[in-house]
């Protein structure tokens, strides 16, 4: 190998070295537990303070939206299971009972899910159910 | 009529089918006549899916309901416009458009060859119907368009209300354009690996099927970018959502690989690199499709979950196997004609630069199958948000933007001291003035200065290099510096249409500098007439209308905007609801301005006309989508050939682009 080679050698090594820092360093400071509702109903005690991600539905259980403080207070379950959740900001398009959301955020003290981000999961997602007549 | 479209599907396989099995045994045999026979099945491929394709869109404007797709993405009152994108706004009718795509793409490469590249065409025939098939499998067995109710209903159900946005229209074909494209540039690569013609004539009759393609995907993003800001009311056009990241995976390695072609073109370098990256791309935009159509990953905005992903992971890993192994078969062919000379080299820079655009593609990669990974490691699915991505891909990105523009400026095989001071002390001078200037003017936002002084470098050697150039060819050939500039671009449409797209990218850096560091977000609820500030602006909360449509009812408040006292505009944010959908959106106020954009969301109201209203002031997105017209301008001059050439796509490289490109 030439001196010039393992200089670019050297040079490469740096950007490749760098490039896995940033993925690992960003990956300890940005990461989020993936869960369902019942998978979250069994591990609710360790999880208080833990930044975690649910996906399931809104259920039939009454949604509180109050316009003026833009406080969204529902429930989201799948099958048996329910969690409440928290929600400050503004109500999603496609938000309603039956929708499917994704939620994140933290459980908070009495259980309930407070969610920093609320998302339905179809904005662009482009079937409905089909038609079955 | 349905059944035609059905029917056609089923021949286009047995016909895609023969053409692959027919090449393979023509080259073996040595009888031409067979490899005839083959190019020609891709001809009837491509008329086959055309019937299939004008059967459902034929069904869609005949509002045929008795066809499952039509009555679910389409009805009885949408406007023709619409009626057409719905032919890809579903699962089943978007594939049948990709196909289409691909077979139309197939049978122009294989047009353009019928005299050139024979040794290739046995190979490139079946891998491009290969892919084909995949696809026509897919669509015969698992998505079927043409599956038919036991009974039409009364009407369908209407496109989604959030894709019926002019965007929506033509971002799916763009980005459709854009992935299906790079499936002949990688047909081109299987051609050389297998056939053994490894010298650099494959890579000049691809030259353009890389940039079209990438021109396609590029605009497809970006339209992508600008629906989900003026349709999805969240304030913003990128989200690392999986289904961006998708696309932006084989954008990232196609770039990387338009630039690591020249070094091949001029010296024989790079010939295994390049070749991954053509493979990765391709493999790249299979994997793209796969992970927004199978569900596999949740996102924001996935298609309805579906059980196609077996079929492009079996074909993923068979197309790959057999790349890898063809290529692995060439290694002692694919040697490099000349060794790297310095570190601080042309050439070395654009190796760099390569490894800049793969890391951030491994990144993202990386952070979009997190939780897949962490569920197959630990157990636990776990997933990565947004930080990740911009702590990772801000500095990588910026690192790329400065290389961009200290690239060209670096010498061919050797730089020295002397070069450097010739050519960066100006862009370095400019670059700092800039930042000085913007800091006085109270910017303290680190990364805003460290970007936007990285946007001005870039910016200043790019200016540098078409002063240089102007100069130089008018003191050999004389006339206005006009005329010079002019005959500068045309002689060196690529290099310069490149200078210009780095131009473009900088816009684009220096509006997501913007938008990202200074955007103001804010929550307010007003009462009529009552009016309170955000940023520089004031906005009064006059009235509510509310008016009914015949697919939706809307909601209307009328804001009225001032700033400093003087009156701007009077914005209306509205929601909607339809009907047909059950569905209600939000229709996003915008005020745009090259400086900043003033954007308002009626989140709710009460009946006592209390409103609240969520605001945002981004600035300097408009930026965004001028970088991305500059973008197309400087692609369409590199991609336009050269004077009296005939305008073809992947034309054989003449000796006037022999020389533009050895200066280039």
């Amino acid at each position: 190998m030439s001196k010039q080679h393992v200089k670019l050698s050297i040079g490469a090594a740096i950007i490749v070295a760098s490039i896995v820092y940033l993925m690992f360093s960003g990956a300890t400071g940005s990461t989020m537990y993936y869960m369902t509702v019942p998978e979250l109903h069994q591990q609710v005690a360790s999880l208080q303070g833990e930044a975690i991600r649910v996906s399931g539905k809104v259920t039939a259980d009454p949604i509180q939206w109050d316009v003026r403080n833009l406080q969204l207070n529902f429930t989201m379950g799948e099958g048996e299971a329910s969690v409440p959740v928290s929600y400050k900001g503004v109500k999603p398009d496609m938000f309603q009972t039956g929708a499917d959301v994704i939620v994140e955020g933290q459980i908070g003290q009495d259980g309930t899910l407070v969610a920093s981000h609320l998302m339905t999961s179809c904005p662009s997602k482009y079937e409905e159910e089909k038609p079955t007549s | 009529m349905n059944d035609v479209g059905g029917a056609a599907l089923q021949f286009a396989f047995v016909a895609a089918l023969y053409a692959i099995v027919a090449a393979l045994i023509g080259v073996r045999t040595g009888r031409q006549e067979m490899i005839r026979s083959a190019e020609r099945a891709t001809f009837g491929v491509f008329a086959l899916v055309s019937v299939a394709m004008f059967t459902l869109l034929f069904a869609i404007l005949t509002h045929d309901f008795r066809v499952q797709y039509v009555a679910s993405v389409s009805n009885l009152s949408m406007p023709f416009f619409y009626l057409i994108a719905s032919l890809w706004g579903g699962q089943e009718g978007s594939m049948l458009l990709w196909l289409w795509v691909l077979t139309l793409y197939g049978a122009i490469a294989v047009a353009q060859n019928l005299h050139r590249n024979r040794e290739l065409m046995p190979y490139v025939v079946p891998t491009l119907m290969a892919t084909s098939i995949l696809f026509l499998a897919i669509l015969i067995f698992a998505e079927n368009p043409f599956h038919q109710l036991p009974q039409a209903p009364l009407d369908g159900q209407g496109l989604n209300p959030l894709l019926q946005n002019p965007l929506m229209v033509i971002h799916p074909p763009n980005l459709y354009l854009g992935f299906v494209g790079f499936a002949v540039p990688f047909s081109f690569a299987i051609g050389a690996l297998a056939s053994g013609r490894l010298d650099s004539q494959w890579i000049r009759s691809i030259r353009r099927w890389t940039l079209i393609p990438w021109l396609f995907l590029t605009v497809g993003i970006l339209l992508g970018g600008q629906w989900a800001y003026v349709e999805l009311g969240w304030g913003g056009y990128w989200a690392w959502d999986p289904v961006e990241n998708a696309s932006l995976l084989p954008w990232l390695t196609a770039t990387a690989f338009l630039h690591s072609v020249m070094i091949q073109e001029k010296k024989g370098m790079l010939k295994v690199w390049n070749m991954s990256l053509v493979i990765l791309t391709y493999g790249l935009s299979i994997f793209g499709t796969f992970l927004t159509r199978s569900g596999v990953i949740s996102s924001v905005h996935a298609f309805a979950e579906s059980s196609l992903g077996g079929y492009f992971l079996i074909y993923l890993a068979i197309a790959l196997t057999i790349a890898v192994a063809l290529l692995v078969w060439r290694l002692p062919q694919l040697r490099s004609d000349h060794r790297l000379e310095s570190v601080l080299s042309r050439e070395s820079s654009f190796l760099f630069n390569n490894l800049f655009f793969v890391g951030i593609m491994f990144s993202v990669l990386w952070g979009t199958m997190f939780p897949i990974i962490s569920e197959a490691v630990r157990g636990v699915k776990i997933s990565v948000a947004a930080p990740f991505f911009n702590q990772v891909n801000v500095p990588l990105g910026l690192a790329l933007l400065l290389l961009s523009g200290v690239c060209p400026l670096i010498a061919w095989r050797k730089g020295s001291v002397r070069n450097f001071q010739r050519n960066f002390l100006n862009p370095l001078v400019v670059s700092l003035l800039g930042v000085a200037v913007l800091y006085g003017s109270g910017i303290r936002h680190v990364v805003a200065l460290i970007s936007l002084s990285i946007c001005l470098f870039t910016f200043s050697t790019i200016v540098l290099e078409f002063y240089r150039g102007t100069r130089a060819r008018r003191a050999s050939m004389g006339g206005t510096t006009w005329q010079a500039f002019l005959s500068l671009m045309t002689r060196n449409r690529r290099r310069y249409g490149g200078y210009i797209i780095h131009f473009g990218v900088v816009l684009i850096f220096v509006g997501i500098t913007g938008s990202s560091a200074y955007q103001i977000e804010r929550d307010i609820v007003l009462d009529p007439m009552e009016q309170t500030t955000v940023g520089d602006f004031t906005l009064r909360y006059e009235t509510l209308q509310s008016a009914l449509q015949p697919t939706h009812e809307s909601v209307q408040a009328k804001v009225e905007v001032s700033r400093n006292g003087r009156r701007v505009t009077t914005l209306f944010p509205e929601r909607r609801f339809y009907f047909a959908q059950n569905q209600p959106t939000t229709e996003v106020a915008l005020r745009t301005s090259l400086f900043e954009d003033l954007y308002i969301i009626l989140a709710g109201f009460e009946p006592s006309g209390t409103a609240t209203f969520k605001v945002f002031v981004n600035p300097l997105v408009m930026w965004l989508w001028l970088g991305g017209l500059v973008m197309i301008f400087g692609t369409l001059i590199a991609i336009w050939p050269e004077r009296g050439q005939p305008a073809r796509i992947g034309a054989r490289g003449t000796p006037a682009v022999g020389a533009a490109a050895e200066q280039g």
